[in-house]
């Protein structure tokens, strides 16, 4: 399903990338749909929720809260690396996650070659989104002297 | 004498290179369109005539040059603005940029139209004149791309009948964008130095897009290719959602295996993007401008590389491929407009940018001001 606006407002908080560069990556409602399929609609709209008045200046509060903390972290996770990672036993045991779903995985091929760690230290994805013979001999995208 | 008849070819060159380029746009926005993982089919077949395109180019480029042409690639008023309109004696349509759709696929298919599949024209002997796009004063001869080049060919042997082919091939040969700088492009990049091979050249134009004979294959098995239609056949392909058997004929519809083809499966992209028309200011306009200043970039190196440093050709692909991964970023973004749309790319030339100079920086500018002309499009 399409990802909610709030959705993206949180990811882009947690990310540091724009609206725009989260849209482009093209796997918003991929992410948006394993979450909920991982967590929960519930618990993903109370992660939300518990955002969202606080906004990002309530974000340092709400990565150190004991069950919203890692699961926004996990959320980080997926935007950079398009995988899950496991979740630690302390929050499994307060939530309703299947373990079969809990596995570390990388969610689709897709998402592998659109995560945001390949933008941030401007390389592209081994394997993936090539640039041309010879391009290792360029400075990475963005990199100043 | 024959600096009329070299000039009057190097305008009708430069006019087959500024058609060759008017198609890939188009077919590239369409491309990418297409959402990862669907339409894997219809990807390769629009892939495959798009790299026989930048071939053509490349191709069209190396006899200009073989004849001591100027070929003109970051002229703003010579590149497209899209929507464009090609205009043929009998028939005129536009060409847009548009998502991958049916109403795409029949415009590419206009575009390829091999001469025999027009009803009225006369099969054969000299083809018609015809005027192309805004060349109002400047006539080309031909219904389609094939005779155009056909007529190319004909002026070509003219001039070497009457001057000399000595005369007529006098271009620096360190112009020449061969193999060593063209790789993997949908075939081989001639190196032109003769009215032999330049034939050879503008002849392959001619049979990867219409083919020849009672064949509908692009002639071109050489090290063992498979077999392939020209580029007319191979959109009626996407378009029948059926390949053509190698024991169709001309005249036939496709007979081969299916191929799937769904329309659904296609960012919903807004036909002809435009810088203009995002918000002001906006994220998504920041991202369409950057596209569209790596895309000026690009053709400032490609005339650069058609322009006495072949090398430059090298630095090129890797702006092609990154002006890929930012066209598919606009695709993928919602015009945040509340329409449900997306953007895209608009190929829209905004001068020398960043990009360009620094990667001229290594090397001694050659980028001479193109004479002003009228471009070979209309806009629409």
């Amino acid at each position: 399903m399409p990802a909610p606006t709030a959705f993206m407002a949180f990811s882009s908080a947690l990310t540091g990338f724009s609206l725009v560069e989260l849209f482009g990556t093209g796997v918003a409602d991929t992410y948006y749909d394993a979450l909920v399929h991982i967590l929960s609609q519930a618990t993903v709209d109370e992660l939300l929720a518990a955002y969202e008045p606080g906004g990002e200046a309530g974000l340092p509060r709400l990565l150190a809260h004991p069950l919203y903390g890692p699961l926004a972290r996990n959320v980080i996770k997926l935007w950079y690396t398009g995988s899950w990672e496991q979740l630690p036993p302390a929050v499994v045991l307060r939530l309703p996650v299947a373990p079969v779903d809990n596995v570390p995985r990388v969610i689709s091929a897709e998402t592998y070659l659109e995560g945001l760690m390949w933008k941030a230290i401007g390389a592209h994805p081994m394997g993936g989104k090539p640039l041309g013979y010879g391009v290792w001999a360029e400075a990475p995208a963005g990199h100043t002297h | 004498m024959l600096d009329q008849a070299l000039k009057h070819l190097h305008d009708e060159l430069q006019k087959a290179i500024e058609l060759e380029f008017s198609t890939i746009p188009p077919y590239l926005t369409a491309m990418y369109s297409i959402k990862p993982g669907t339409n894997q089919a219809a990807y390769d077949v629009i892939r495959s005539v798009v790299m026989e395109e930048m071939l053509h180019l490349t191709l069209a480029a190396n006899v200009l040059n073989a004849i001591g042409g100027r070929p003109a690639l970051n002229v703003a008023e010579l590149l497209p603005e899209y929507p464009i309109k090609l205009k043929f004696t009998d028939r005129q349509f536009p060409i847009g940029l548009l998502k991958f759709s049916p109403e795409a696929v029949d415009t590419f298919l206009k575009i390829e139209m091999p001469a025999r599949l027009i009803p009225s024209g006369r099969l054969a002997g000299r083809p018609d004149r015809m005027l192309l796009g805004g060349f109002r004063d400047v006539d080309l001869t031909g219904r389609t791309i094939g005779e155009f080049y056909a007529d190319l060919i004909l002026a070509l042997e003219d001039a070497c009948a009457q001057y000399g082919e000595e005369q007529v091939f006098c271009g620096d040969a360190t112009r020449q964008v061969d193999t060593r700088y063209y790789y993997n492009g949908g075939g081989e990049a001639l190196f032109i130095n003769s009215l032999k091979t330049a034939k050879q050249a503008l002849g392959l134009i001619v049979d990867q897009g219409e083919a020849g004979g009672d064949s509908l294959s692009d002639g071109d098995t050489t090290f063992g290719q498979a077999y392939e239609v020209a580029h007319y056949y191979r959109f009626n392909e996407i378009r029948q959602r059926r390949y053509y058997a190698p024991t169709d004929k001309f005249g036939d519809q496709p007979s081969g295996p299916e191929m799937l083809v769904d329309y659904e499966q296609v960012y919903d992209m807004r036909p002809n993007p435009r810088q203009q028309d995002l918000p002001a200011g906006s994220e998504l306009a920041g991202l369409m401008s950057e596209f569209n200043e790596l895309y000026s970039g690009f053709m400032n190196v490609l005339h650069e590389a058609f322009n006495g440093r072949p090398d430059a050709l090298l630095q090129a692909v890797t702006l092609m491929f990154s002006l890929k991964y930012k066209a598919i970023e606009l695709l993928k973004n919602p015009i945040p407009d509340g329409s449900g749309q997306h953007a895209g790319p608009g190929f829209e030339f905004v001068g020398a940018p960043v990009a360009a100079r620094m990667l001229m920086a290594d090397g001694p500018a050659t980028a001479e001001a193109a004479p002003a002309r009228e471009p070979v499009y209309d806009s629409v």
